[in-house]
């Protein structure tokens, strides 16, 4: 069960970490030939700027759902760390419930807003903004699901593995 | 963000300006957001609006007023309006056209003789309809006020007719009649998001845009560009939003008291934005922009030149932009 | 109701939420307590604060940052700063702050600055002989530069909520970068003097100087063509943070001939990783500010700060504590994006303008990266280094004094920051 688990998160995640990597490479492609567009053929086209706009959007919110498995999630440790392991284990379990709750109303609500978004069009490229919007709920699931995964990993090999800190930025 | 409006006025706020006064006592508290800042005439016609609207209602209805883009940019609180999590907007029709496809007709390019004619079209039945459209999309549109006539400013050399624009490299929206208009006209159009607009033009990465007197002077685009020629490009209307959910909400009387303080402060919205228009054209004179005035501009050519962007979109309005010409 | 909010975000801070959850969940359960915003506006918000244009200079400057690390760039740049100050007193020390300010013109975050310079400087710096937390604390507080020195993605993100130039406030990043790069060289040579560490290095000829610049010279171009470009009116801002992209791979893959295919998928997925997370909490933060906005929380503080009988000069005072302390314990994307809000129209109705304040502000939050307990230079630091965290955290004592100072002199002399900008009107 648990082994069957972790094959189809590590799937899920392989090609989620795909697509976001290209989407990525994507915006670099059409802002570089926005500008060359403009600078050597003297014209431009009206979609590149909304489209690497909306890439974004979506290699953001994909991307916080596989970088739980980063541990790149800034959060404060040192209360935590400060615990007994019985109440630090405690605390996250309460901070885990405190993070599924956030993600169901990720996902309810964006899925309502997919729906009352689809009378709306994008100004550039003219497509239904639900389309656009479906990127919440479907991240708020996959959030959810990495979560579950990193705090069962936690609980099996209960201590001291090291993080890679791959989120942090100043 | 993407579309803007009234155009970016979002540009130097810095928030700290809000004229709405909690009035707790009312039963109708609804709040309005909008981008402009405290000089524009959408923020001086909204305070009297609102200042008139409690008064007729004695103190039922107050409006909680957040300007210079407090909530968000225009396309933002359109949507916030239709989806219910902010009750009023006062925007630039642009936005509202990505709800409501038919209601960008007016903006197509040359399309109004002058503002007469753009009155007496959105006043009239074609205004009406254009409005009723708006339910589809849980906005009830209660009357049309003004941004005001783009014009075309520049910083090479003064703008008479098409020819001028040749080889010119003009910032437009991200949106396609626009880009065909300015190809149509022989100049190299360009989206640039509104944030960078300023700096685009200062560093010369484009040489002119498309402003109203009202953005081009609040903004300060002015200290950055040259000339300035009163082409009438295309007309920017403002629409009065409020959510249709609320709306009902209320009982009818004071459903009728709103529309009709609506209509009758978007006419002394419009008369105060052609005040200023006035005042600004001559405050922009003395600082030594170089300004064309609509007689010398050969419209004409401009209308010749614009055809093929009527024959590729024109029908996406249906018989609206017939309609409209006719009532020239 | 606000204080409620604060309460909430507090006690899931505490129990460790991620900070980008916790501004989420905190304003949702506001909403829903409160009962007069539907909760759609969740999602409504947070698509609508991440759909900006300028924003995206973010994602990129993070990404090209990358590129060079891992592209052979960092190398290079080392060896040139050795061939400049390697024969200073302190000269490897002097070497590693130098690199970092170098690299710090090509990078936008300070993190990949401690992390590019410190992995081949530090362990150069302790075969010389200088102690191993004392190696760590150079390149810890060198690395701050890497956000004060254009590009900056912090700086990117104060002008989006600022609503200003970020331009113009990438020019106003430099003279107070410089400052603090010499200020820290200074210190980290009197240390060194002290601690007679690293004698100097034989001294370099100016054959040697100019052939190590010939072989860093293409990294080197990189700044001037992303300033060049911006200041030459060929691309935005925003844009130049693509070309920064296409250049570093350019060069990295075909001169040096240190990226291929694999290595670029690390690249790509870690830049998504490292920036996901900062839009993410951007997204969420974006709830939050809207309940203080809708509660008028901005005015109150403004007002009184204004009303209070305090001079401008001791409320920039209490506003540079108050940055500190929450670069203390905050991380820096986050204090931007909730602060910006809040503080600038206290200072604007001081009269301060805003493009040095968020210069001061950057720097704030720059000495915030080497305070304990939440100090990503340190970390990172003592990571690449080896060390005990705890020793690089005191070793690193009197670049931190040094680093304060700075930020008095820039705080009230205004003409450090706004000085170069006359030049570019
Ligand atoms: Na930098
Ligand atoms: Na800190």
């Amino acid at each position: 069960m648990w082994k069957l688990w972790e094959k189809w998160m590590k799937r899920i995640n392989g090609l989620v970490e795909n697509i976001t990597a290209l989407f990525l490479a994507v915006m670099v492609l059409l802002i570089f030939l926005q500008i060359i567009s403009r600078a050597v053929f003297q014209s431009s086209f009206a979609w590149t700027e909304e489209l690497a706009r909306y890439l974004m959007i979506w290699v953001t919110f994909l991307g916080a759902s596989f970088a739980f498995q980063y541990g790149a999630h800034i959060g404060i440790e040192v209360v935590v760390n400060q615990l007994s392991p019985l109440l630090a284990r405690l605390v996250k379990l309460c901070a885990a419930i405190a993070c599924t709750v956030f993600f169901i109303v990720m996902i309810a609500k964006g899925l309502e807003i997919y729906d009352r978004a689809m009378i709306q069009r994008s100004a550039a490229m003219g497509i239904p903004m639900g389309y656009v919007y479906t990127v919440i709920p479907l991240s708020g699931l996959l959030m959810l699901l990495n979560l579950i995964d990193v705090t069962l990993k936690e609980w099996r090999q209960d201590s001291g593995q090291n993080k890679t800190k791959e989120g942090e930025i100043g | 963000g993407g579309q803007e409006t009234a155009q970016g006025v979002e540009q130097n706020q810095t928030k700290e300006e809000n004229n709405g006064s909690k009035t707790t006592e009312a039963e109708y508290v609804l709040q309005l957001g909008h981008i402009a800042p405290p000089a524009h005439s959408y923020s001086l016609g909204i305070e009297a609006f609102a200042k008139d609207l409690q008064e007729a209602t004695d103190g039922r209805v107050s409006l909680e007023i957040f300007g210079g883009g407090q909530l968000g940019g225009e396309r933002d609180v359109v949507e916030q309006v239709s989806l219910g999590t902010l009750d009023m907007t006062l925007v630039t029709s642009g936005p509202v056209g990505n709800f409501v496809p038919d209601l960008a007709v007016i903006e197509m390019p040359f399309l109004f003789k002058d503002i007469d004619h753009v009155y007496r079209v959105l006043d009239g039945e074609i205004g009406q309809e254009l409005l009723a459209k708006m339910e589809d999309s849980n906005l009830v549109g209660l009357a049309f006020w003004e941004n005001g006539f783009r014009h075309l400013s520049n910083n090479k050399h003064p703008i008479y007719s098409p020819d001028d624009l040749q080889g010119l490299t003009m910032r437009t929206i991200e949106n396609d009649i626009f880009v065909e208009t300015y190809r149509a006209l022989g100049a190299d159009p360009t989206p640039i998001a509104w944030p960078e607009v300023f700096t685009s033009i200062q560093q010369g990465v484009a040489d002119g845009l498309d402003t109203s007197y009202g953005v081009f002077h609040s903004t300060n685009i002015y200290e950055v560009q040259k000339y300035y020629s009163e082409t009438n490009m295309y007309y920017a209307s403002a629409v009065l939003l409020i959510n249709k959910d609320v709306f009902e909400s209320l009982p009818a009387d004071l459903q009728d008291v709103m529309r009709e303080l609506a209509v009758e402060h978007a006419h002394k919205q419009r008369a105060v934005n052609q005040e200023m228009e006035t005042e600004q054209k001559e405050l922009l004179k003395e600082v030594g922009i170089e300004i064309v005035d609509f007689e010398d501009v050969d419209i004409d050519a401009f209308r010749e030149a614009v055809q093929p962007v009527y024959e590729r979109y024109a029908d996406r309005f249906g018989d609206l932009v017939q309609r409209i010409q006719d009532m020239q | 109701m606000v204080t409620l909010l604060f309460i909430i975000l507090l006690v899931l801070f505490l129990i460790n939420v991620p900070i980008a959850i916790a501004l989420g969940l905190a304003s949702v359960i506001i909403f829903a307590l409160q009962g007069n915003i539907p909760l759609v506006t969740l999602p409504q918000r947070m698509f609508a604060a991440l759909d900006s244009f300028p924003l995206m200079a973010a994602p990129f400057f993070i990404l090209a940052g990358k590129l060079m690390e891992h592209g052979g760039i960092s190398q290079r740049i080392v060896d040139f700063a050795k061939s400049l100050v390697g024969q200073l007193k302190g000269g490897l020390a002097n070497v590693s702050i130098v690199s970092c300010m170098i690299f710090a013109a090509l990078s936008g975050s300070a993190s990949a600055t401690t992390a590019a310079v410190g992995a081949i400087l530090i362990a150069a710096m302790v075969k010389e002989g200088y102690s191993r937390p004392f190696a760590s604390a150079v390149q810890a507080a060198g690395g701050t530069t890497g956000i004060v020195i254009p590009p900056s993605v912090p700086m990117v993100l104060y002008g989006v909520s600022a609503g200003v130039s970020v331009s113009a406030l990438f020019i106003a990043g430099i003279l107070p970068g410089l400052l603090i790069g010499l200020s820290l060289m200074l210190t980290a040579s009197i240390l060194s003097h002290l601690r007679g560490y690293g004698a100097a290095t034989t001294g370099t000829s100016l054959a040697q100087m100019w052939r190590a610049f010939k072989r860093s010279f293409l990294a080197m171009l990189m700044p001037v063509i992303i300033l060049g470009g911006i200041y030459g009116g060929i691309f935005t801002p925003t844009e130049a943070s693509v070309v920064a992209v296409v250049y570093g791979f350019l060069i990295g893959w075909l001169v040096y001939k240190q990226l291929n295919l694999k290595v670029l998928r690390k690249i790509l997925v870690e830049s998504v990783v490292t920036s996901s997370v900062i839009l993410f909490i951007i997204a969420t933060a974006s709830l939050f500010g809207m309940i203080l906005t809708r509660e008028q929380v901005p005015q109150s503080v403004a007002s009184w700060f204004i009303d209070s009988p305090l001079s401008p000069a001791l409320i920039l005072l209490l506003i540079n504590v108050l940055l500190l302390v929450v670069g203390t314990f905050m991380e820096t994307i986050a204090s931007i994006i909730i602060l910006t809000p809040i503080l600038l129209p206290v200072v604007t109705s001081l009269g301060m303008d805003p493009i040095h304040f968020g210069i001061i502000m950057v720097v704030n939050l720059s000495i915030g990266l080497i305070t304990p307990p939440v100090g990503v230079c340190l970390f990172v630091a003592s990571q690449v280094g080896k060390s005990k965290y705890e020793t690089v955290v005191r070793a690193v004592l009197p670049f931190l004094l040094m680093m304060m100072i700075n930020l008095l002199v820039i705080t009230f002399i205004p003409e450090i920051s706004l000085g170069l900008l006359k030049f570019t009107d």
